[in-house]
């Protein structure tokens, strides 16, 4: 019986040279971004400003938030479309506190409420297994529907800002001239970004983005991963939805209905993240946003309509899929 | 035995919709052995493993392990039990890499406050197990930039980097090189020395002696039978596992040969291949040979128009030709069954009778577009034909045995009447029994008139099977023989 044997087989190696496209794959998204802000700079008179510049960081860094949770999220193979129902419901939880005069029962009961969302959706994708786009849609109606239901889709108002001080510098207050929400924005990124490179449950989400079923056969759990994970994204939703509400000192039932869910997921494309999981960093997601807000910002100077500017932005997301696309061939 | 059995298994069975994968099988594994598992496919020896490994729950049936029933219910549980795996289909993922995969969830952590992986000990210690298994692998090596040929190792430096007491190999040496398969076997022989208990599936029956203590064979879901090495000799095991002698397992026989049918002249792809020229006449098996890297399938490929060619002539019965796309070369009756089934040949997710008529959906037209009536007939009067054993044409092609999605390729090729047809390593992956099958199957094509170039890198298939040989060497052929003037040596002189 020797049909079985006598395969025959010649190794390939690939020689070891200087290899461009491995730099490119991973600093290109940088220089692509400082080239921006360059030909923005000289092209747009009142862009280069310290102060213009702090106000763009300021509106942004209640979206990043949400972009954090997102990009777990996304870089673990899944999506989270519940984005902007969950900062509204959030902030109606937070608001219903503050406006009876406890701003950090507001604040705690804010954080909870996304992450008590998030842990539903997560219990749901992880132990019955259902999709988590469609999971996820589900909670969009569901907890939009729930803020709205709140009030009677009405407004939470008669918060008094001089009682409320301290919870309002959380989203106006200003360190050494910065917005005190940037500096807590930029913690919460290092926070994430320190979760995915170097802890254990950082890896095993890239490993369940990578290939679910390699993963699981190497002992992850599948369940407990998804619940942290969508726990943690619905936290992330709860911590923008508290400021949001700390900033307006109201509670807006359709606060996060607008750009939070395109953005959210947005940021994490244009950064060229891997919208099918598996590699990506949340680094990659802040020049994502930061490339959407400060173009938006230089279309506001150049005196572009909103509704033009939406154009502008899909199509810049779909370049930027295009150059993603590229680069991962 | 002196040794006391790590694992038993007791009257497993395992059903899955419209199949009994095991039928009550019974195993035991000893510490310090090695047991070599073997089974023609469809047997039910992948089935075994996943329970083992805590991806399957079986049925009903009692597994023991270290003297006490025990339940695996999760992957999870079964690496606590010490039990690792080494997967035939790749088990790795791409987009990570060599050190992250083998340290995937037992990653070691430092610092007291926050447990940081570290990264730093994963790397050297990957390249220590890699440096030890003398593989050549960075271990910050992408697996998805890797030649498939290396997923292997990783995966086998991944089960062996655990400290396991019961080490499982589901056909581990399919793309090793000889090197790698005495490195591999030495490291299995130091396990077993160590105590280890190493259960070792394998279709190469020439590689039992080497390394087995004892060996079971399974056929059709039961274990047909059991013994150490020295009493069960490799005619005996085959005798087993398909249950009847087998004598000569290449049926060729002489034919008349008829007119050509296809003719290449000086084919170049600037990529591939080079000055490729060849003829074929009706009723011929042209086997076409060469290692790694000598770009038969490319050529397969380029004539079956889905690989560009820059210039070169091909004729069809006489008439040049110019084949842009499959479109064209079907429609001149030219089939091509290919090498990577899931990716250029089935659809996976659908019926047995939908893959067969997938090239040829126009000869379905009813008054109201298909109709599947047709398409069910003419299914079924394939599978009786080629013997393609499915509970319907209905059932999902995913769920059959390998040998069998091969025969629906060649179904597939048949019902849009090929003339040529194109195998492309024909029997990659299936076992004795179903190769003999596709073997006669061949045979009695070209009997009947069908031309057939049939490209493999098993030389022994080559040389039992061909009429003709072509050697081909990094896009060259190389030599060309006759049935008569063909051995081993001269094929693996004109390869290499």
């Amino acid at each position: 019986m020797n049909s079985e044997g006598s395969k025959i087989q010649l190794q390939q190696r690939s020689a070891g040279s200087v290899n461009w496209g491995f730099y490119w794959e991973r600093y290109g998204i940088f220089v692509v971004f400082i080239i921006i802000l360059i030909l923005i700079s000289i092209s747009v008179p009142n862009f280069l400003s310290l102060n213009n510049f702090l106000n763009v960081l300021h509106t942004m860094a209640f979206v990043l938030f949400v972009t954090y949770g997102q990009t777990l999220v996304i870089l673990s193979g899944g999506m989270d479309l519940s984005h902007g129902s969950l900062v509204s419901i959030s902030c109606m939880a937070a608001a219903a506190l503050v406006a009876l005069g406890h701003p950090w029962l507001g604040l705690l009961a804010g954080l909870s409420t996304g992450a008590f969302c998030g842990l539903i959706s997560g219990t749901i994708i992880g132990i019955i297994r259902l999709n988590p786009i469609i999971t996820t849609l589900g909670m969009l109606y569901i907890a939009g529907g729930l803020a709205l239901y709140f009030t009677d889709g009405k407004t939470i108002v008669g918060i008094d800002l001089e009682k409320m001080q301290d919870f309002h510098f959380l989203a106006e207050g200003e360190l050494l001239h910065i917005p005190f929400v940037v500096i807590l924005a930029f913690v919460f990124f290092l926070l994430t970004h320190i979760l995915l490179q170097h802890t254990r449950f950082g890896n095993h989400l890239y490993a369940l983005g990578g290939n679910e079923a390699s993963a699981e056969i190497s002992g992850i759990n599948f369940a407990r991963m998804k619940i942290i994970i969508f726990t943690l994204s619905g936290l992330s939703c709860g911590i923008a939805g508290s400021l949001l509400c700390a900033r307006m000192l109201s509670g807006e039932p359709r606060v996060g209905a607008g750009t939070f869910l395109l953005e959210s997921i947005g940021a994490v494309v244009v950064g060229g993240n891997d919208i099918f999981g598996g590699t990506g960093n949340v680094g990659r997601t802040v020049i994502g946003l930061m490339i959407l807000h400060f173009l938006g910002n230089a279309l506001n100077l150049m005196g572009i309509s909103t509704f033009a500017q939406q154009v502008v932005v899909g199509v810049v997301v779909l370049l930027f899929c295009y150059i993603g696309l590229t680069r991962n061939k | 035995m002196e040794s006391k059995p790590i694992l038993q298994f007791k009257q497993i069975v395992k059903r899955f919709p419209g199949v009994e994968a095991l039928k009550g099988v019974d195993l035991e594994l000893y510490e310090g052995e090695v047991h070599i598992l073997v089974g023609a496919n469809g047997a039910g020896k992948s089935t075994l493993v996943k329970i083992l490994a805590g991806v399957y729950q079986p049925d009903s049936g009692e597994i023991y392990f270290d003297g006490e029933p025990t339940v695996i219910r999760t992957p999870e549980r079964a690496l606590e039990l010490g039990i690792s795996v080494v997967y035939q289909n790749f088990n790795l993922i791409n987009k990570m890499d060599v050190g992250q995969n083998i340290f995937l969830n037992r990653e070691p952590v430092r610092g007291r406050f926050l447990k940081r992986i570290d990264w730093n000990r994963i790397y050297s210690e990957t390249g220590a197990i890699l440096k030890k298994l003398h593989v050549d692998i960075d271990p910050k090596d992408r697996i998805g930039d890797l030649p498939v040929a290396d997923h292997q190792m990783v995966e086998i430096a991944k089960a062996l980097s655990v400290s396991s007491r019961v080490l499982v190999f589901d056909e581990p040496t399919s793309s090793l090189s000889t090197q790698e398969i005495d490195e591999l076997f030495s490291r299995i022989l130091a396990l077993r020395k160590e105590g280890v208990a190493i259960l070792y599936i394998s279709h190469r029956l020439e590689e039992i002696n080497r390394i087995g203590d004892r060996v079971t064979v399974f056929r059709d879901g039961k274990m047909v039978g059991t013994d150490t090495m020295d009493k069960m000799d490799v005619d005996n095991i085959i005798k087993l596992m398909l249950g009847r002698d087998i004598e000569n397992i290449y049926p060729w026989r002489p034919r008349q040969l008829g007119e050509e049918v296809l003719a290449v002249e000086g084919l170049v792809s600037p990529k591939a291949f080079k000055d490729i020229s060849f003829k074929l006449r009706r009723g011929e098996i042209l086997g076409i040979t060469g290692l790694l890297g000598a770009k038969r399938t490319e050529l397969a490929h380029a004539i079956f128009g889905a690989f560009p060619i820059e210039s070169g002539r091909v004729i069809h019965k006489g008439k040049t030709v110019n084949i842009k796309s499959p479109r064209d070369a079907i429609d001149i009756a030219i089939g091509l069954l290919p090498e990577d089934k899931s990716k250029h040949g089935m659809f996976s997710l659908l019926s047995v009778a939908n893959n067969i008529t997938s090239a040829g959906l126009r000869l379905l037209r009813g008054i109201f577009g298909l109709s599947l009536k047709t398409e069910r007939g003419v299914a079924e009067e394939y599978s009786k034909k080629l013997n393609i054993q499915t509970p319907s044409v209905m059932t999902l092609i995913e769920s059959l045995s390998g040998g069998n999605q091969q025969k629906v390729m060649l179904a597939k090729s048949l019902f849009t009447n090929s003339e040529i047809l194109i195998f492309d390593e024909p029997t990659k992956g299936i076992d004795v029994g179903a190769k003999e099958e596709i073997y006669s199957l061949m045979v009695e094509l070209a009997s009947g008139g069908k031309a057939i170039v049939m490209i493999s890198s098993e030389i022994p298939e080559i040389l039992g099977m061909s009429d003709r040989i072509i050697v081909m060497k990094q896009g060259r052929i190389t030599d060309e023989m006759s049935r008569e003037e063909a051995n081993q040596e001269r094929v693996l002189e004109a390869a290499l």
